[in-house]
């Protein structure tokens, strides 16, 4: 089965700080990957690279059989439409409603009449558990609850593939095991492909099919949450289990 | 060299490379800028065009601009009456009867354009550059990337279009509110009827002077505009970046309205406008 996500060699550099440094991964359909790794260790640039906010230095990124670095305008919107980003704090539009911000991609992009739009957000909202806050604006939700918008308005156009940077950061426990929940319900219930940055192992163990550590630009861990728990890597044992002291230099 | 020699030489050298950094800068910003504004003219005739979001902003940049035009303006006029009229009296009794003439060609020509563009790159210019650039800093702006919507079609059109649109609306209000303003000190200070005001208003201005003021103020809303949203859009540092751009969106577009005025003029005295 070939892969749904490939990346290949992928190098980040700004200015002489190398973030990413020839970096592979692949991700099958209907998986949930986490790429974990402590803070400045490049995770959300290499999801900056796969959502095409940034490009790489080198290496190539294959999303659904596309280089995705190499698709004129129309099929740039056609990738847009078939991925999904929850962002760190959400990035509600704060001057739209919640439902504007939900319905945004389907007034744009279908030819939905607005009962149909409506019926759609409702259904998004309600398995977001949001229901009946259609009418409020994102400043006066919690964070929490703007996450679940986010990915309501991620899920608005049904996509294959959803992109989530730190989910649970920012959000109480309870809240950060029912935004996971949700992740693995839209997995489950939709057959979402779903990659997350993260660094919140609790969440990763609960959530993750396979995770992939990112230390100084690569991999320094690929395989099952099992595999993961098991790894006598200095360095991702260090990780794991949180410890100050260890080969990797916290501050 | 002595060591104060050295010093000294150094000094020249860093002082050098900050002069080159700002010019390399400078440059750099204004081809930036002509991009930005080559793309905003290129997307006009992108679809899908939101024409909610268009409607919010002409109220936004219009609408809600028409108070400070016209409070202004009607200001302006009152005391260019005022300046003027007395000087003139002084100089020759009844020569005030001539103030129509006077305030109404510099309000058409000049300051009704200038002026309520100035005041309007502070009111406009600071929301635009403040919203675009919160945006950017809270990643509203990739947001809409990822959401297939390109950012300058959605952030910067609406708003160079309800610029170009409502600025000239105002500008030609505010020519009309400042004449009255003139009008009402001629009749109360120098006791010139306004029929006799209008009649040597009409007397000096025509089409052209009209056309110049109110084309002058369709350039000056496209320069507010471009500049605000680009200026917001390289925001970058949190609440103190946001400010930051706020503040040169402010300086550069009322500074563009000033060095730009004179040369539009020059051009449309060119064309005998």
């Amino acid at each position: 089965m070939s892969a749904l996500i490939s990346i290949k060699n992928v190098t980040k550099k700004f200015k002489d700080l190398t973030v990413l440094d020839g970096v592979n991964l692949e991700i099958n359909s209907g998986e949930i990957v986490y790429v974990i790794g402590k803070s400045g260790s490049g995770k959300s640039v290499l999801l900056k690279n796969m959502i095409r906010l940034f490009k790489p230095d080198e290496g190539e990124i294959h999303i659904d059989g596309l280089d995705i670095f190499k698709l004129d305008e129309k099929e740039l919107i056609e990738f847009r439409k078939k991925t999904g980003v929850l962002f760190q704090m959400a990035a509600l539009f704060d001057s739209l409603t919640v439902f504007d911000n939900v319905s945004f991609t389907l007034r744009r992009f279908t030819k939905y009449s607005k009962s149909e739009i409506k019926d759609i957000v409702d259904e998004k909202l309600a398995l977001v558990g949001l229901r009946g806050y259609e009418n409020s604006w994102p400043a006066s939700l919690s964070i929490g609850m703007q996450k679940r918008v986010g990915l309501a308005r991620a899920i608005a156009m049904e996509p294959k593939i959803i992109f989530c940077d730190e989910p649970t950061t920012g959000v109480d426990p309870l809240l950060g095991a029912a935004v996971d929940d949700l992740i693995k319900k839209l997995n489950r219930e939709l057959g979402v492909t779903v990659m997350v940055i993260s660094h919140d192992m609790e969440s990763t163990f609960r959530v993750a099919h396979r995770v992939a550590m990112l230390y100084n630009g690569k991999f320094e861990f690929t395989g099952t949450t099992e595999e993961l728990k098991n790894n006598d890597n200095p360095i991702v044992r260090q990780f794991v289990t949180g410890s100050a002291h260890g080969p990797m230099s916290v501050i | 060299m002595s060591a104060y020699g050295q010093i000294v030489f150094m000094h020249m050298v860093k002082a050098f490379q900050r002069i080159g950094e700002g010019v390399l800068n400078l440059f750099e910003t204004i081809g930036a800028l002509s991009i930005f504004s080559a793309q905003t003219v290129r997307w006009i005739f992108a679809s899908p065009f939101d024409g909610k979001y268009f409607l919010h902003q002409l109220n936004e940049v219009g609408v809600k601009s028409i108070p400070v035009g016209l409070v202004s303006s009607f200001f302006v006029g009152m005391v260019m009456g005022l300046q003027i009229g007395a000087p003139m009296e002084r100089f020759m009794e009844g020569i005030a009867s001539f103030l129509g003439a006077g305030i109404s060609i510099a309000m058409v020509r000049e300051l009704a354009p200038v002026l309520t563009s100035v005041l309007l790159a502070g009111r406009v210019g600071s929301s635009m550059a403040a919203e675009v650039g919160t945006m950017k800093v809270t990643e509203q702006i990739d947001a809409l990337t990822t959401l297939a919507t390109n950012p300058i079609h959605y952030l910067s059109v609406p708003r160079f279009l309800a610029s170009v649109v409502t600025i000239p609306m105002v500008v030609t209000l505010a020519i009309l509110v400042g004449n009255f303003g003139g009008a009402v000190i001629s009749y109360f200070m120098f006791n010139i009827p306004i029929s006799q005001y209008a009649e040597s208003a009409q007397r000096i201005v025509n089409l052209s002077d009209l056309l110049s003021g109110i084309s002058k103020s369709v350039f000056f809303g496209a320069e507010i505009a471009l500049i605000s949203t680009f200026t917001g859009f390289r925001a970058s540092g949190g609440a103190k970046g946001v400010g930051s751009a706020t503040i040169s969106a402010v300086v550069n577009s009322i500074m563009m309205i000033i060095v730009s005025d004179y040369f539009i003029s020059y051009l449309f005295q060119l064309v005998g406008w």
